[in-house]
């Protein structure tokens, strides 16, 4: 079971992770923003993100099944969509 | 600024399976999160069709202003769950602290979002340039809406911490908002990279 201290730390790494996430995304962008495997990088990103607020902002693991799942089908909605759109383009290419 | 004993979330009571805030609160996310990934599926649609829109358009757009409100929507999300964590420890002093210094990062969002417009502008950007562009402001737009409701409800918390409407076990009103503004947190880290960071 996770103490009150371990939990405080959790949101504090929490939001310095997403602050550092955020950082990697644009020095990747600036330095290599038409590289091919730039849009796997940002679905990864955009999907860890949305895990990283949902589960230690929202505590989803404590969570209603219903509310579980309706973070998990959102935050892969728009990763799985990109990864697609990109592979279709590059096949139609 | 960042104590650890105000940021602490409560702690060892079973809580699997709970609704956070209230049932109203998850019927509004779920729409909120419909439309947004309706939006998303234009925003995709576009993408197919129009590659090469898609390959230039950050390039025009302002990166710094996208940035600036990634790390307020972050940093507002952390201040808000700091203040639920406060409230449940029965710290309502920490608790109003922390949603003030939310609202205050909160609200410089939309500020930022009415600078970047004006920089658009003034770099002939509008919402007919082209089709990147009339999809950033179409979802752009949007997510700002959604995210002056959560300040408006933030200050309708703030008001209601006051007059010590919470206690540390009845504080529906303040997960529920805090459930939404993280839910819109959520929605603005897929919007940044898809328009700043993806070339």
């Amino acid at each position: 079971m996770m103490t009150s201290a371990a939990k405080n730390h959790s949101v504090v790494h929490a939001w310095a992770g997403l602050l550092a996430l955020t950082g990697l995304s644009l020095v990747a962008g600036h330095s290599h923003g038409h590289a091919q495997w730039m849009p796997l990088l940002v679905a990864a990103l955009i999907w860890i993100k949305g895990t990283v607020v949902a589960r230690y902002f929202l505590e989803s693991k404590d969570a209603h099944p219903f509310i579980v799942w309706l973070l998990r089908l959102f935050i892969a909605f728009a990763p799985v969509a990109l990864l697609i759109t990109d592979g279709l383009c590059l096949y139609r290419c | 600024m960042m104590t650890e004993a105000a940021c602490a979330p409560p702690g060892s009571a079973s809580t699997a399976g709970r609704i956070p805030g209230n049932k109203g609160i998850w019927v509004g996310i779920t729409c909120e999160f419909v439309e947004f990934a309706l939006m998303f599926i234009v925003y995709f649609l576009a993408r197919y069709h129009y590659p090469e829109a898609f390959r230039k358009g950050p390039e025009q757009i302002w990166t710094t202003a996208g940035a600036i409100n990634t790390v307020l929507m972050v940093t507002s999300s952390c201040f808000i769950a700091c203040s639920v964590g406060a409230m449940k420890k029965a710290n309502l002093g920490h608790a109003k602290r922390w949603m003030v210094a939310a609202i205050v990062t909160a609200l410089g969002y939309p500020v930022v979002k009415m600078l970047e417009i004006d920089w658009n502008l003034a770099h002939g950007i509008d919402g007919k340039t082209g089709i990147f562009y009339t999809v950033y402001y179409y979802l752009t737009f949007n997510h700002m809406v959604h995210a002056c409701w959560g300040i408006l409800g933030m200050g309708w918390v703030l008001a209601r911490m006051s007059m010590n409407a919470y206690t540390a076990q009845e504080h529906d009103g303040l997960e529920a908002l805090a459930s939404y503004w993280h839910a819109t947190d959520i929605i603005w880290l897929a919007i940044f990279p898809l328009f700043y960071v993806l070339a």
